[in-house]
């Protein structure tokens, strides 16, 4: 005999603690199995493309602070000034290069750590998230005595970074990368090791790497599904060339290989910053840029690694002391698109944990 | 499921010993939670704090030239200037900072030519009435929030920093 | 970062356009060594060639714009054709579609729709534009060669007003369903809605004498 069976339409958000944000999901059940997933955006729409065409260069690295990727802020100024810098022809003194990557490098430590903790919580388990925002309050104390700020920095400038790192910082820089390198391996403990953990998200969430290609997917998400692709290695910045780093890569595209390449990029980022650190050259911090600059006319495209994925700005200048269109090109918005591919046929259950695993932070997504 | 009853028992009783394990270390650690209106953090000195126009002490009044460059800079266009006066006699009669606008960007401290503008170490200047995140020349001369909230025993919890290489802020106005 | 990949798609379609570049006067005229782009990143795939030639000095709003970034200008009615060579032919292998936006060009009267297209075999990227008029644009839609399309198309639509043709589901997906005008262009001035207007003077009757949110 067989069981009349209903599509159920559940609503999932705006408000709710596991969306990262104000996300709202259209699920299409059939009785615990999902049939479709809509992800409806747009709540944190601020148009930050258009305000960026009425402020200067200068004011907008204030603006891509807030308005983008808030985890990582900084990431998004690098974006920005490396588009102003490639169209006006800036150089940037080594020392600043080599500082942009030391702070690049923490924030995208500082970024993956939130999303650990807050996967952990997705998924149930607290205590990650205490120990995550542990080792990132390390983090945010060096931002904080060398940039000012802890979450907004407006630390990089056109042609160089604010300030000079203060005495003692690179000492300290050090001890947090020995510390943390101490901590790891209790990750490995709670969760790698964790059978429940595993339960939850080994072979959960599987993107196919053809299908993760197709649908713009891109970062730690296309990395976990096999695509061997990573901006600092395909088109280096700032001093990437001269740093020797892995770039993780797994085959399995599920929501654990998603975690283990953010774990073993957070290993990864520490080499940088040792071997930025060891390198590190003495000398001007800022190339003389004047305050209201003017950016002769063009296009270019720059992009970057953010902690999200493949970053970039389409900048368009007309010759003014403001851009005429910046397009950005954000990773999580691509990233979320994934999910619809993601999610098909799997319980409600997994919902969270396949929302979790691709760490979306909305303000990206909706700019 | 391939395996038995009793090898996932067994399995899931290592998982929690393990997990138990390393709460239990932690519990040992000395504590780094900080009670935070009694207890509170040492800021450093180059932290994004409110804004303040410091008294200079030869002149026994504020260092602005009236240039106008912060109020130009501000993205968020939360400073409003207005002078009376020409050449040397300049008055500054109006120097209003919207602290709910203000981003903390710092770009009107870094543009200033005589450092008039800086930096101080407050950061709790919420208020219940939106009318007091106006802040006018006086208050910019004070230095401090106007309704001081979280006020307790500070008790400094880490070792100070290192000197550090950019000049400390002289001259701000904090007790 | 080099130009070699918009040359081959100049080769194989002749209707699309070169990017003007730096020293090149004659963009239509397709020269035989690609020159070097003037882009700050390190290009190992660039073969070594004589330095671009420097531009005379000018001030900035009368130079000619500087495209850093190779792409191709392609006519509207060919997007969708030369998109499926480019997405699935080996030659090019642009498997890997980064976004779609479109920049408002009010002087000239027209939209141009923009394609960035990447290729992970060369590491090499390509920029594709497609000039629509501002009335009544529209542009075949491109969601059935690359997947990804959908969202940035839709972006595009609700920012621009651009209509992409055959779009699976083309509707808002930033502002509400019910916004007027497109945030994006250059021409759109922002009104406030009205039910926002109302509850603005509803909020302010409800808080009059209580002090709170005036200037003092």
């Amino acid at each position: 005999m067989a069981l009349r069976t209903e599509e159920l339409i559940l609503n999932m958000g705006p408000q709710h603690p596991s969306t990262h944000g104000v996300l709202r999901l259209i699920v299409t059940l059939d009785g615990e199995n999902i049939v479709d997933v809509q992800p409806d955006i747009g709540y944190l729409h601020s148009s930050v493309e258009k305000m960026m065409e009425a402020r200067t260069y200068l004011q907008n690295i204030a603006l891509v602070d807030r308005g983008m990727d808030y985890l990582s802020a900084m990431a998004n100024e690098e974006v920005w000034v490396l588009a102003t810098e490639r169209l006006a022809k800036i150089e940037v003194p080594e020392r600043a290069r080599y500082i942009r990557t030391i702070m690049l490098e923490l924030q995208r430590i500082s970024s993956h750590l939130i999303w650990v903790g807050t996967f952990g919580i997705d998924l149930g388990a607290f205590t990650a998230f205490l120990w995550a925002m542990r080792e990132r309050e390390r983090i945010m104390d060096l931002f904080e005595s060398s940039t000012g700020g802890r979450l907004h920095h407006v630390y990089f400038r056109i042609g160089g970074v604010n300030e000079d790192l203060p005495e003692g910082w690179t000492h300290r820089c050090l001890e947090f990368c020995d510390y943390f390198m101490d901590r790891l391996p209790e990750y490995d403990e709670l969760l790698t090791g964790n059978p429940i953990f595993l339960a939850r998200t080994q072979g959960v969430g599987v993107l196919a790497k053809e299908r993760a290609i197709a649908m713009g997917a891109s970062g730690p998400v296309a990395r976990a599904s096999g695509l061997d692709y990573d901006v600092r290695k395909a088109h280096p910045y700032e001093v990437y060339d001269r740093m020797e780093f892995g770039v993780p890569v797994r085959s399995e595209g599920d929501c654990f290989a998603r975690y283990l390449v953010r774990m073993e990029e957070m290993r990864q980022s520490i080499r940088i910053i040792r071997q930025c650190i060891e390198q590190l050259p003495a000398g001007e911090i800022r190339s003389k840029v004047q305050v209201a600059l003017k950016v002769p006319k063009g296009e270019v495209y720059a992009r970057t690694e953010s902690p999200r994925g493949d970053l970039g700005i389409y900048l368009v200048a007309d010759g003014s002391d403001k851009p005429y269109r910046v397009k950005i090109r954000a990773p999580a918005f691509s990233n979320l698109y994934a999910l619809t591919e993601m999610m098909r046929g799997w319980k409600v259950a997994d919902v969270i944990a396949i929302l979790g695993s691709i760490d979306i932070v909305l303000s990206d997504v909706d700019r | 499921m391939t395996q038995s009853l009793s090898q996932r028992v067994v399995q899931g009783a290592i998982g929690l010993v393990v997990g138990l394990k390393s709460t239990l270390r932690t519990m040992f650690e000395p504590k780094i939670t900080v009670i935070y209106p009694i207890q509170k953090l040492n800021i450093s000195n180059r932290w994004h704090g409110l804004l303040a126009l410091p008294i200079d002490p030869e002149t026994d009044n504020d260092k602005c030239i009236i240039c106008f460059q912060c109020e130009r800079v501000c993205p968020d266009r939360c400073i409003h200037i207005e002078a009376t006066g020409k050449g040397k006699e300049r008055l500054l009669t109006r120097f209003d900072i919207e602290m709910d606008k203000c981003c903390y960007c710092g770009l009107c401290v870094e543009v200033c030519p005589t450092e008039a503008i800086v930096f101080v170490p407050h950061y709790e200047a919420s208020t219940f009435n939106r009318a007091n995140l106006l802040y006018d020349l006086d208050d910019l001369h004070r230095g401090t929030p106007k309704e001081p909230i979280a006020t307790g025993v500070v008790k400094v919890k880490r070792p100070a920093p290192k000197r550090q290489t950019a000049a400390p802020r002289e001259g701000t106005v904090i007790p | 970062m080099s130009w070699e990949l918009a040359e081959k798609v100049r080769a194989r379609f002749p209707d699309v356009e070169l990017f003007p570049r730096p020293g090149q006067d004659e963009p239509h005229e397709a020269s035989p060594a690609p020159v070097p782009s003037a882009s700050a990143a390190p290009s190992p795939g660039a073969p070594p060639g004589e330095a671009p030639k420097p531009p005379p000095r000018r001030p900035a709003h009368e130079a000619p714009p500087a495209f850093l970034t190779p792409g191709v200008f392609v006519p509207g009615e060919l997007l969708l054709a030369i998109c499926q060579v480019l997405a699935i032919d080996r030659e090019f292998g642009l498997h890997y579609l980064s976004f779609v936006s479109a920049i408002d060009r009010p002087e000239a009267n027209q939209f141009e729709v923009l394609y960035h297209l990447y290729t992970f075999d060369r590491k090499d990227e390509l920029v594709l534009k497609a000039r629509v008029p501002r009335e009544a644009p529209a542009v075949a839609s491109v969601a059935s060669v690359w997947v990804g399309a959908d969202w940035h198309e839709r972006e595009t639509f609700d920012l621009f007003g651009i209509v992409f043709e055959g779009h699976p589901n083309l509707r808002r997906i930033m502002m509400t369903d019910d916004w007027i005008g497109h945030p994006l262009r250059k021409d759109y001035v922002f009104q406030e809605p009205a039910w926002l207007v109302e509850a603005a003077k509803q909020r302010q009757k409800d808080i009059e004498g209580l002090g709170l949110g005036e200037r003092a």
